[in-house]
């Protein structure tokens, strides 16, 4: 009896999944929604570290802050340096005490990298030793940035360390390649605070240097000398700032937009469906309970429905954030709680058309019990359509959450893509033209909207013919 | 009395009920929230007495502490909080749908005044001046484009509008606003990204002032909707055109300009006219976020404000506000959509029909 009630289901959606497959927008709409899960699957493993450390400065301090996306490049005029990390270096010799390291940086773009980070390891014995770091162009001069003592932590063996090396960041280093950029000028020069360090850094060597800087193609070197006797190298990373970074940039945070992107997918997702799974069921039992019972059971259901549909939902759920936390999960029960109202409407008006049936009359005829009659014959008449109801939720219930975003109350533990356009907002990166901040987690949003909406819509005209095209 | 008088009272009776409902339970959600507000006030009421009072200042630490005491217990009782849980949530929504609404903790209208009402009522127009303007364009412009796209179903102009329904509405709308500020007031420089300050001159060069503040939240609104309600149009349209008797019209060779604003027209008017109307009435309540975005100082963003602030009075009579205007804006949809299609039959349930 139950498997042949499954077979029967099976059948049907599959019936109904032979019709749709002519729907082009209702196919277009379930390619989005299946690439949107694959995204949201493997989300931990394309964007480690991403959720949790969001907020957590060290996670994003290497990556620039409000870089485009890559691809602008191939719009733009001028082409700008992209992100690279050389995690080995191009040589490292030791002589007597003196460690040299050196990496080679092929410059090709219009636009040099925003800064370049260097990461140093290793340990020392008794004598702290000294990093001296310097740029060396290819027209052979040389441009030494920053000499520092390193200060490691004890050990078992001598002391440890781990150095980061900002080798433009810093104002000392604004002001050597300021003074050896000035020899080249003619007339008037602006001061060291006005002038872009790397941009100069890496011009050519002519009049114009501080402020009309034309670049100086061709191999780079960056030489770091470790002075000091007992010091040993273990390890060491160059990170090459972009000005432009992957494949959606990074937010003025510095965050990178495509791994928060993943994680918007999952949540949106997660949010989404919960919400449409748990207002549908609602929905359902509550609109067919109200249809087949009728009389005054209806009549009161009816009231109820109407006062649930008199509760403004943003208010309520900011006023249920401030109240009781704003855990996504919350959201999810507040917003379950509150969305079935509309759905419930329509379940009823269907299931009066239903139980106008003959087979419901056989089925009361024959004794059947009333919640046995909803379950068995009426809900799975109602399927197809509370699919579609279900599926046009899912962009409602995204939109809304991410709606509390914006106002500042959306859970802070997780990434979505109402976390970044809140973050957008605040920072003003409409008014700062960072376009890409604002449109792709945006087009996250309605890429799963347009998925849900048209994939509801396609199994709506196949189970209800009449809105057929044509 | 006649049926028709008889069931307009009762459905307004019912309405008034339902609001009365759900006010009650927006009462009790906001209570515990309201209860610290109030205790809060009530310490900061004394602690300012005793340090603008020398004769308070020279009693002894005892008396003091008596005197603290009993002005705290003397408010306390005022503001009503030794009262019962229960009875201080009744009578507050009690006192809501007498439409007091109290005074605001931090916040003023523009005369003065402290009362909600006011600083309510100061807001609201420029609300409706967006929304409202936007809806009354929208709808029009729905109607215009649905009927074109019904005319012929399945052509290109139906299939475009399909398209476009689904994707606008998978916008946010405040979504839409950052973009529209992105590219017509940061980029092209034509629009302002904020609207306040609002224009400080009078006469026409205020009104143009508005106007230049209006445009972009204004066609943000229009954009976000507009697709949907056309082919909301459009399904309601189509939907009559296949009745047996638009098929017998055809057939007898009627003119299909006359079918459509004839014969289908007719028949699809109940449902337009009244979500048009519905859809009008929804837009005074206007959209928070968008507000927000735009800086459009309507009740969105002075909810915004208040939550931000705990100002509960403010939030409460917002609540209020657009509570209401859901539950008489269903009231007046139904009962007009009763005097549009004459099958409908006044004083019925709609489970006899």
């Amino acid at each position: 009896m139950i498997k042949r009630k499954i077979k029967d289901f099976f059948r049907g959606f599959f019936e109904i999944f032979r019709e749709y497959r002519g729907e082009t927008t209702g196919m277009i709409g379930l390619g989005l929604i299946i690439s949107m899960i694959i995204l949201a699957l493997l989300a931990p493993s394309l964007a480690p570290e991403t959720n949790r450390k969001w907020d957590n400065v060290d996670r994003w301090k290497d990556l620039p802050n409000g870089a485009p996306p890559f691809w602008m490049n191939y719009f733009s005029g001028t082409s700008k340096a992209t992100q690279q990390v050389k995690d080995e270096p191009a040589s490292v010799s030791t002589e007597s005490v003196i460690t040299k390291l050196v990496y080679d940086y092929q410059f090709d773009s219009d636009l040099p990298p925003k800064d370049v980070v260097v990461y140093v390891e290793g340990q020392y014995e008794g004598e702290r030793p000294t990093l001296i770091a310097s740029l060396i162009r290819p027209d052979g001069e040389k441009l030494q940035l920053a000499s520092q003592t390193i200060q490691g932590s004890q050990g078992q063996d001598g002391y440890g360390f781990e150095t980061r090396l900002r080798l433009f960041g810093g104002s000392q280093q604004r002001t050597k390649v300021h003074r050896f950029a000035k020899q080249y000028e003619e007339g008037n020069v602006p001061g060291p605070s006005e002038i872009d360090v790397t941009r100069t850094a890496f011009a050519k060597a002519q009049d114009g240097m501080l402020n009309r800087t034309q670049p100086l193609k061709g191999e780079y070197k960056l030489e770091f000398l470790l002075v000091g006797s007992g010091t040993e190298l273990t390890n060491s990373r160059a990170i090459f700032m972009g000005r432009v970074f992957g494949l959606m940039g990074t937010d003025g945070n510095g965050h990178d937009i495509a791994r928060g992107w993943i994680w918007g997918a999952r949540y949106g997702l997660i949010l989404g469906l919960s919400v449409a799974a748990g207002t549908v069921i609602i929905a359902l039992i509550f609109g067919m309970t109200s249809a087949y019972y009728g009389g005054w059971v209806d009549e009161l259901m009816q009231r109820l429905n109407e006062i649930v549909m008199g509760i403004p939902t943003l208010p309520i759920l900011v006023v249920v954030a401030t109240l009781w936390g704003r855990s996504i999960w919350f959201v999810i029960f507040i917003m379950t709680l509150l969305y079935w109202r509309g759905i419930a409407k329509t379940v009823r008006a269907r299931g009066l058309q239903i139980r106008q049936n003959t087979y419901v009359e056989a089925g009361e005829a024959l004794g059947a019990s009333g919640s046995r009659i909803i379950r068995g014959h009426m809900i799975p008449q109602m399927l197809p359509y509370a699919f579609a109801e279900a599926a046009l939720m899912v962009p409602m219930a995204i939109i809304a959450a991410a709606g509390l975003h914006v106002l500042g109350l959306g859970d802070p533990t997780v990434v979505t893509w109402g976390t970044m356009l809140s973050e957008a907002n605040s920072a003003g990166a409409t008014i700062r033209g960072m376009w890409w901040w604002v449109l792709l987690p945006g087009l996250g949003i309605t890429l799963l909207g347009f998925g849900f909406i048209s994939a509801g819509m396609a199994v709506e005209r196949i189970v209800n013919p009449k809105m057929k095209q044509e | 009395m006649p049926a028709r008088v008889k069931y307009l009272v009762f459905r307004t009776f019912q309405a008034v009920l339902t609001l009365g409902i759900v006010i009650l339970i927006l009462s009790s959600l906001f209570n515990s929230m309201s209860e610290e507000q109030l205790q809060t006030r009530i310490r900061q009421t004394v602690t300012a007495r005793v340090r603008n009072s020398t004769e308070l200042q020279q009693l002894s630490q005892d008396q003091l502490k008596e005197w603290r005491e009993n002005e705290i217990a003397k408010l306390r009782d005022r503001w009503g909080l030794d009262q019962p849980v229960w009875k201080r949530i009744f009578m507050d929504a009690w006192d809501r749908m007498k439409l007091d609404f109290g005074q605001s903790y931090m916040m003023t209208a523009p005369g003065g005044s402290r009362q909600v009402m006011d600083i309510i009522m100061s807001r609201l127009p420029r609300t409706i001046l967006l929304f409202t303007t936007a809806a009354v364009i929208y709808v029009l412009l729905g109607l215009i484009v649905g009927l074109k796209a019904a005319q012929v179903a399945g052509g290109k102009l139906d299939r475009f509008l399909s398209i476009f329904g689904m994707t606008s509405s998978s916008m946010p709308m405040w979504w839409l606003g950052m973009l529209a500020i992105l590219i017509f007031a940061y980029q092209l420089g034509w629009f302002p990204s904020t609207a306040l300050p609002l224009p400080q001159t009078t006469g026409l060069d205020y009104y143009l002032g508005v106007l230049y503040r209006l445009a972009l939240p204004l066609a943000t609104i229009i954009f976000n909707i507009f697709g949907a309600r056309a082919w909301v149009t459009r399904n309601i349209v189509t939907d009559v055109l296949q009745d047996d008797y638009i098929m017998a019209a055809r057939a007898k060779g009627v003119p299909e300009r006359k079918v459509i604003y004839g014969h289908t027209l007719r028949t699809a008017a109940p449902p337009v006219v009244t979500s048009a109307l519905l859809s009008l009435l929804m837009s005074i309540g206007g959209a928070m976020i968008t507000e927000v975005i735009f800086n459009w100082p309507g009740i969105g963003l002075l909810t915004r404000i208040a939550i931000m602030q705990n100002d509960i009075p403010v939030v409460m009579g917002v609540m209020f506000i657009t509570s209401a205007i859901y539950i008489f804006g269903y009231l007046v949809a139904d009962l007009l959509y009763g005097l549009l299609d004459p099958r409908v039959e006044v004083g019925t349930s709609k489970s006899m029909r």
